[in-house]
């Protein structure tokens, strides 16, 4: 019993421990770097394609994104862009997950399980969303600009 | 009947009853209560037979029985990229659990502090979760003490050993499906943000089977204890 105890303290320990992290403070530095006026950015990360889609000012904006992968075939993703956020109205795979998952907005990042992201992992798109300070930060560290 | 028809009827049998659980995991929606915000989650009902596998089978057995099952519901009902996710899932996912079922407490242990750890994490990620995240995360971490909880009662009750088998193998089952999402889509980010949400809802389902295996076993007059599987 007493070794039962001790091993459940551990690991409470090891939680605690785990815990601290998330309470540090991100440091608010002013990153240098290329002009980026739109609200956020849509980086995809695609089979066949990757780069980056602004979120436009005034009116939405549908990219349809096809591919030919291979020992897939035929693929398509209607990634929808509104001036607060993107997500993807139609596609070819079977589940239909990516639709499901709504609309990714600057706002509901937090509180989507999902985060900034929307998956479909059939077709391999991948849609990240990022504020310009995150762009510039992700430039900073190598990533290519938008 | 002799012993060599006996086992290929038994494994036909096992064959048959995981594709069909397979198939009736895709019309459960587990994940009505996140409408649909994590993608890819199942019950795993199927994970129930390869635990029964596991337990009154060699490891060949086992083995085969997944990669069956693996192959045959993938041409049947998914593609070929279904296929790479459900064998990476099922390949580590068997391996946890032939590890584990002997010591069925130090895996329920272990994955009581895995998502215990996961959720922390989680929190560390997003400090002002809301609406989904929030939900999500409070399921974690009921998972994670549900885990905990099992470890005591395996204790007291050694022949619920399918309970930490069946936990340890749905976590082990997420972790290698999202481990080959992020190498197909080349995108590591994965791990950070959807593993560890992945880890915890592997803990919920794997306790939901287990406890659906037991019974099962139960009426089969199986037992799960680790003395007295020492081979049939």
């Amino acid at each position: 019993m007493k070794k039962q105890i001790r091993l459940f303290l551990l690991s409470l320990l090891m939680l605690s421990l785990a815990a601290i992290p998330a309470t540090g403070l991100p440091d608010a530095t002013e990153v240098p770097g290329p002009e980026l006026t739109a609200r956020g950015y849509v980086l995809i990360s695609a089979a066949t394609v990757s780069g980056w889609l602004p979120l436009p000012e005034e009116e939405d904006v549908i990219y349809p994104l096809r591919q030919v992968i291979p020992g897939i075939g035929e693929t398509e993703n209607v990634i929808h862009l509104t001036p607060e956020g993107v997500y993807i109205e139609e596609a070819t795979c079977e589940n239909h997950d990516c639709v499901e998952q709504g609309i990714v907005t600057l706002e509901n990042r937090s509180s989507r399980v999902l985060g900034n992201m929307i998956i479909c992992l059939p077709n391999q798109v991948f849609l990240e969303l990022f504020t310009p300070e995150e762009v510039l930060e992700m430039i900073q560290a190598g990533a290519p600009a938008p | 009947m002799n012993a060599k028809t006996q086992k290929i009827a038994r494994f036909g049998l096992m064959t048959a009853l995981a594709l069909v659980l397979g198939w009736m995991d895709r019309a459960i929606p587990v994940t009505w209560f996140l409408s649909g915000a994590v993608p890819g989650i199942k019950l795993g009902l199927a994970n129930t037979v390869l635990l029964y596998a596991v337990y009154l089978t060699d490891w060949k057995t086992s083995v085969l029985l997944m990669l069956t099952k693996v192959l045959l519901s993938g041409f049947l009902f998914g593609s070929l990229t279904a296929i790479l996710y459900s064998l990476s899932g099922g390949i580590l996912s068997l391996a946890v659990m032939l590890l584990v079922r002997r010591n069925p407490r130090g895996g329920a242990l272990s994955i009581g502090v895995l998502v215990l750890l996961s959720d922390a994490y989680l929190l560390g990620r997003t400090p002002h979760p809301g609406g989904q995240m929030l939900w999500c995360m409070i399921l974690i971490a009921l998972a994670g003490f549900a885990a905990i909880a099992v470890f005591f009662l395996l204790r007291r009750h050694p022949d619920h050993g399918v309970l930490g088998t069946s936990l340890a193998g749905a976590v082990a089952h997420n972790i290698g499906q999202i481990l080959m999402a992020a190498t197909v889509l080349h995108t590591p980010q994965l791990l950070m943000t959807y593993l560890p949400v992945l880890v915890g809802i592997g803990a919920l389902v794997g306790g939901l089977t287990g406890v659906i295996a037991r019974r099962v076993f139960k009426a089969l007059h199986v037992k799960t204890d680790a003395v007295l599987t020492e081979r049939s």
